[in-house]
Formats: structure tokens, sequence, C-alpha cells
């Protein structure tokens, strides 16, 4: 199914699956938009419906059937209730496979049971903003709660005005949703929630691998310093083990960062300045990357950050770019600034002083876009460390 | 969009860039595709893997004088020097004549070792290394 | 310890008789160097084994040397393993060395890994220039029939192609001064036919125990032709770029001289 990015808060819909808890549920007071399921609604032939959504609620996670969900389904962002009275592990064995195991950046956990979070938290490397407190309500309660919180995510107004300025406005965003909407913080509108999540999962198996390559082979005592440029609100430390690698996020929000310090206490977290230069001494990282930043800067502030990022990289560590490279032309005040792949090599080229060589190069087609638009690129800087 | 299966593209810029995009991406592809696969036996000669076995021998020498060194405890703050300890001291060795993984393996022993003469090369260790005709050679045959 | 020096510049734009000047004055510059052609009667002066590299580098990324766009290669471990037994049969057998190639504006970064204390020669003339030579060049060969017509045909084909080649490789040779300004030395066609003491300046500079030869012994300006027009252009995006590479070349060019005077008066 072809959608896009600004199917939004006008056509919110949470389709929240009750389960045994039908009775109860499809009595409550829910916000428009919100549609309770049975367990006749999600056999698996009437799943596809579930595409339309733009969040799924499962109340009641003994019996819905998360194996037969599709990847499609799958992009759906999921808040999945904790049962009651069951322990850590017992919830790992039994639903890690299928669904916690699974569960990302956008989608949630709820819970009432604070210790319990924080184990799972840890183990499945989820974010303290993904958690929906709840509690000790019964499930029409927990219904409730959980689709007026979405409704207030969706309601938030952003916009970008008439005059986009990179630092201002991702400030302005990080300030408004930083902390009440983390996962909408980080893109230019308020998107479909699912739309991000299908971004997430494309760039997610791309730059997994690379990451695994980057980290090539090492001392087992010798952590892998990752540095993320446009740390934002720390999606991609979920993706990083913090048992072997210290991750260091820069971003020009201090909203965002300090969301991010309160989701990942493993990382390190700084604000980056005007000047866009690092507080980073030469060679300190073994891969520094950016994702979905760069073409929110113009030229002058791309070159910097490129060539910031060269600095602060260790000879024979990566640089990664994941970027779009196909785009509309620059209309006023929009947040993008078109850059074409062959011009972004050339500028890479300038701010390195060609002292790179090409590792890996993929392409990403996003879910709702006809077009090829995503491109990422791993490079690895050549040189002789200067550094001991 | 049309709700059916086709569409026509009417953006020649994005037509263009996604071009571009997508050769980018396919001539890397023939670069790497074009690369010898590493499965397949090595064809490199027995010289050259004399040379890299004494590159090996060479490094792990030199790695286990430094470790054994007054400076030792310095330099093992380095995580880079850890990881070279790690790899070439504490690690059981590669062995298998001439097998594509040792040959790997010897590979970046050499880039290891080329590595690490021109950091001890630089200043401020340079000059009084030199002093030492060991080093010297070292230097002469790797650098 | 062992010095090097490398020459480069976009095709056309000298470098053969620089390469030759600096032959005379004692830089090895490869075991077997590439014979004269009639469009350039004093010799390509080219070590076929680094211009063979070169060449084999930018196959493996699917090009030639017609490089009309900035690229970052993929090198193999193969070809790295090449230059590093390039680099050390020369260190072991001369005291000074180095190459001339024009490929090697694209590739000044990997030969400076390998070669952390190598200088580079950075020789550039203006667009018009090198453009219109290379044109006639190209077209001579197309009609002699003496090599594939392909490589010579996109020039014709493809109207802007000699410009965006001159505005890639020069912009390579600005982006290595850029990093490596103290390694690095830039001289002008013109500034060589107007008598610019190029060895003298080399040795003020880097020391490298060169003789000194004088230019006229090697260039003759008859030799070179000027387009009898302006530039033609297909695509006018490209004008600002090549003019600010232009500027930005001139400005290394009068770096040099300079730094010449400086050295001169301080004596």
């Amino acid at each position: 199914m072809i959608r896009t990015p600004e199917d939004t808060t006008a056509s919110l819909r949470t389709l929240v699956y009750a389960g045994r808890f039908t009775d109860k549920v499809s009595s409550a007071e829910l916000p428009e938009g919100c549609k309770v399921l049975t367990d006749w609604d999600v056999l698996p032939y009437q799943l596809a419906a579930l595409e339309r959504a733009t969040t799924l609620v499962v109340l009641d996670l003994f019996s819905f059937p998360f194996e037969s969900m599709t990847r499609g389904q799958w992009d759906v962002p999921l808040v999945v209730t904790l049962p009651a009275g069951f322990d850590a592990p017992f919830l790992s064995a039994v639903f890690e496979e299928a669904v916690l195991g699974r569960l990302g950046f956008f989608d949630r956990v709820a819970t009432a049971d604070r210790d319990l979070w924080e184990e799972l938290r840890l183990r499945y490397r989820w974010a303290g903003s993904q958690r929906i407190e709840l509690h000790c309500s019964p499930p029409d309660e927990a219904a409730a709660k959980i689709c007026g919180r979405l409704e207030e995510e969706a309601a938030t107004p952003i916009s970008s005005g008439e005059d986009y300025e990179t630092i201002r406005y991702w400030r302005g965003r990080g300030d408004a949703l930083a902390s009440s909407a983390p996962q909408g913080a980080i893109h230019v509108a308020h998107h479909d929630p699912a739309f991000d999540k299908a971004v997430f999962r494309v760039q997610s198996e791309a730059l997994g691998p690379q990451f695994v390559a980057a980290r090539g082979a090492r001392a087992e005592d010798v952590p892998f310093e990752v540095l993320e440029v446009g740390v934002g609100v720390g999606r991609w430390a979920s993706k990083l083990d913090p048992a072997n690698t210290r991750l260091t996020g820069l971003d020009v929000s201090e909203s965002m960062i300090q969301a991010a310090r309160a989701d990942f206490p493993e990382g390190r977290f700084d604000l980056l300045e005007e000047d866009l230069l690092f507080p980073y001494a030469e060679e300190s990282f073994d891969l520094a990357f950016t994702v979905s930043v760069l073409h929110h800067n113009p030229a002058s502030a791309k070159r910097t950050l490129i060539s910031e990022m060269w600095r602060v990289t260790r000879p024979g560590g990566r640089l990664m770019f994941l970027e779009d490279f196909v785009s509309e032309k620059r209309t006023p005040g929009s947040p993008v600034y078109p850059m074409s792949i062959g011009r972004f090599v050339d500028l890479v080229f300038e701010a390195t002083a060609g002292r790179v060589v090409l590792e890996h190069v993929e392409a990403l087609r996003y879910p709702h876009d006809p077009f090829f638009r995503g491109g990422l690129l791993s490079l690895s800087k050549v040189g002789t460390p200067q550094v001991w | 969009m049309p709700d059916n299966e086709f569409y026509t593209p009417d953006d020649i810029d994005l037509l263009r860039m996604e071009n571009e995009l997508l050769t980018f991406e396919v001539r890397f592809l023939k670069a790497r595709l074009g690369q010898p696969a590493k499965i397949t036996g090595s064809s490199t000669s027995l010289n050259r893997l004399a040379y890299l076995e004494d590159a090996e021998r060479d490094l792990v020498l030199l790695l286990r004088r430094l470790s054994g060194s007054p400076v030792g405890p310095v330099l093992r703050r380095s995580q880079r020097f850890r990881t070279l300890e790690q790899k070439y001291i504490h690690s059981p060795r590669l062995q298998g004549s001439s097998s594509p993984e040792r040959l790997a393996y010897l590979e970046e022993a050499e880039r290891d070792l080329i590595l690490l003469l021109r950091r001890m090369s630089s200043k401020p260790f340079g000059g009084v290394l030199r002093r030492r005709k060991a080093f010297r050679t070292l230097e002469q045959r790797y650098l | 310890m062992t010095d090097q020096l490398i020459v480069a510049g976009f095709h056309r734009s000298g470098t053969s008789a620089t390469a030759q000047l600096l032959h005379r004055a004692g830089l090895f510059l490869g075991y077997e160097l590439l014979e004269a052609l009639p469009s350039n009667p004093y010799g390509h002066f080219e070590d076929k084994e680094v211009v063979d590299l070169h060449h084999q580098i930018l196959a493996d990324n699917d090009l030639t040397w017609l490089v009309d766009e900035p690229f970052i290669p993929v090198v193999d471990e193969r070809r790295w393993q090449q230059m590093r037994q390039l680099v050390e049969r020369r260190n072991t057998e001369h005291r000074l060395w180095g190459f001339k190639d024009p490929r090697a504006c694209l590739f000044l970064a990997l030969w400076k890994y390998l070669l952390p204390d190598a200088r580079v020669l950075l020789v550039y003339r203006h667009f018009s220039g090198s453009t219109y030579s290379l044109a006639r060049r190209h077209s001579a060969l197309l009609f002699a029939g003496t090599i594939s017509g392909f490589l010579h045909r996109r020039f014709w084909e493809e109207p802007d192609l000699a410009l965006r080649m001159w505005l890639t490789y020069n912009k390579a040779l600005l982006a290595f001064a850029r990093a490596y300004p103290d390694d690095t030395l830039a001289v002008s066609m013109n500034m060589i036919r107007d008598g610019f003491p190029l060895v003298w300046a080399i040795e003020r500079r880097w020391n490298l125990g060169l003789e000194d030869v004088p230019v006229g012994e090697v260039f003759n300006p008859a030799a070179t032709i000027e387009r009898p027009r302006r530039q033609p252009v297909s695509d006018q995006r490209l004008i600002g770029d090549v003019e600010r590479a232009w500027q930005d070349l001139e400005e290394l060019g009068a770096r040099t001289e300079r730094m010449l005077k400086e050295r001169t008066v301080a004596g």
C-alpha cells in the first residue's frame, strides 16, 4: 500500500486489539479514530486491514497472532501492554521471539510495573520514552489512557514557518517535542508514525551490516567508539550494544540531547555549537555516522560537518552517510537542501582532500515511495595515525 | 497518487537524481564484483608468502619487545596497542600454509606492522629508536 | 631516507615538459617510460608501471582516464599491494625518485598515505589551453585511426567533456594543496614559459639535491598552442566552478612566486 508521510492527524487510525478483554474495552470511551478489534478481526486473512493503521495497540498479548504478521504489517507502530503478574524471565521466554525482541524505537510498551520495565528495557535496549505508564489499570482504562496519549501526541502542532534556518528549526522542534513525543521530534513534519517506523526499518537493515563491518575484529576489552552526528533523541543508540560499543552523540538541540541522556544513560551526548565544530580531539572514533541530517543543511554546513567527521575518525575507521539524494527542487522555507549523489561525492572529496576510499554503497527505497531516494555511503579514512 | 498499479513520473529532476544514484550504486557493485573471490584459493607467489610470514614474525617480535620493555605498561594504556597484543601475542596464531584465511591474516599483520613502524618512526620516538640497528633494518625493509 | 616528488597536473598542462626538466635535473621517473608522440614532441616521461596501475584502479571502478566528475575509488587489497611493491622497489634503489602521470591527480591522497614525505609539484594551465590541446590531440588520433575510436569520439559527442575533466582533475589538485600546503608547489605553464626557475625553486623549497637545469633547454613555447577563441561551453552551470578553480590555481601560483621572492631576499 502506498502511503505518504502526511497521512497524519486528520486521519488518526488507532486499532486496539482487545482479545479476551473485548467486552470490557468495547464500552470504554475512546477518542475518535480508534477502533476496537476482537480476536475474529485478527484472523490471518484479516490482518491486511492493519496496514492502514497509524498505531496498533495490543491489550491482550497472549492471543494476538504476531507470527502471522507480514513485513508491511510490522511497519505499523505497536503499543503492547505487558500482562500483569508475570516476571521478566517468563515474558522473555514466551514473547521474545514473537514480539518483544522485535520492538524498536517507534514501538511502545505499556505497563504499571516499573521494575519489570527497567529489566526489559535493559535487555532489549528500549528508550525510556518508549514506556507508557499505567497505574494497575483494568483493560478499558488502559485502552483509554493509551489512546488518549496517542491523540495528544498527534495533535501537537508544528510548522516549519516561512523561513527555514537549520539550527533554529531543530532547536524549536526539540523544545516542542523532545520530551512529549520524541519519536516525532526527529522528522521535519508531523508524520504518519507508520511512515517513520517503515523508514527506520529500511535504514536499520542497511546500516546494521555496515556497523558490523566497521567494527571488524578487535580485542574484547577494546570498545568500539562511535560518534553519531545529529543524534536527536538517540534512536540509533537502541541498535548498538552498549556492552561493546561506546556511543557519543552530537546535536544542536539541547532538549533532544537531554531526552537522549534520559533514554540512554550509557551513552554520552553533547551539544553541537553553532560553528558546527566538534568538541573532540583528532582520531577519537572508530566510526562517525549520520542519518538524515546532512540533507537538512546547506552546502557550507555539510562541508564543515563532513570535514569534522573526517578529522575525529581514526585512520582505517569509517565514515557513514545515510541521506536523501533524490529530492524535489527546493522551495522557500523548505527544510531540505537537495543534493545529488554526484554533488555529494564532490563535497566529500573536497572536505576530506580525497583521503577516503569507498567501502559500500546502497540505494534505498522506502515503502511509501516509487523512487529510490536514500543512499548509504560507507567510506574508510586513509592515513597514518597521528595520535598514539 | 492514482489508486491503481501505475504512475507516470513527470519530475525530470527527480528522475535525473535517481538515475545518478542508481548508476553510482551499480558502478560500486561492479567494482566489488570484480575483486578476486576470497573463498577461492590464493594465487600469492611463494616469495610474497615468505615476505608476509617474515612480516608477521617481525611484528610479533617487536610487540613482545615493546611489551616487555619499561614502556610496556605505558603503551598498554593505548587501546590500539592492546588490540595488537591481543591479536598477535595472546590469541592462538592462525596456522595453515596458504589458506585464504591465513593469507588475509598475514596481510593484516603486514599492514599493522607498517602502521606501527610509521608511528614509531615519527616524533618523538623516531630519533632515539633509529640509533638501534634492528629498528633501522625494520624501517628499511617495511617502510 | 628517500625523497619522492610527484609531478601532477591535468593532461596537456605542461607536465611532460616539466617532467623532462626534472629528469635532466636528476629525478628518477621510472624504469620504463612511455614514448613521445607526434602531439608531444618532447615525450611523455610517464612511468609505465604507474600509468598501468592508475588505469587498473580506474578500470576497477568502471572508469577510463576520461574522469569528468569527482569520484571516491574502491581500492582493493591487490592494488594496495601493487602500490606498496612499486614504492618498495624504488625506495630501495633510489634516494630521490618520483613519477609523472596526469591521472595521479585523482589518487594523490593514496600516494601520500604510502609516501608520507612525498612532495607534489602541481602544474596547471588555463582551461581553454588544456581543453583545446586535448581536443586537437584526440581528433588527430581519431582521424589517424591509430587507436580505438571510442574514447576519442567522446570528445566530439560530449561537448563539455574536456572542460569537466579539467575541473575534476584540478579540483582534486586544489584539495590536496589545501590539505598539504607545505608539501605542494604550484606552477603554471605560463610561469615556466616565461622562464620561472623551476628547479631552483624546488631546491629552495625542499632541498632535494636536484641539479639546476634552465627551463629553456626543454621548453619550446612553439610546441604549445593556445585556443584562438573563447572557451565554448554547453552547460553554463559549469562556468562558476571552473572560474573559481582557475582563480584558486592562480592564487597557488602567486604564492609560489611570493615564496620565491621571500627566499631570494632572505638569501
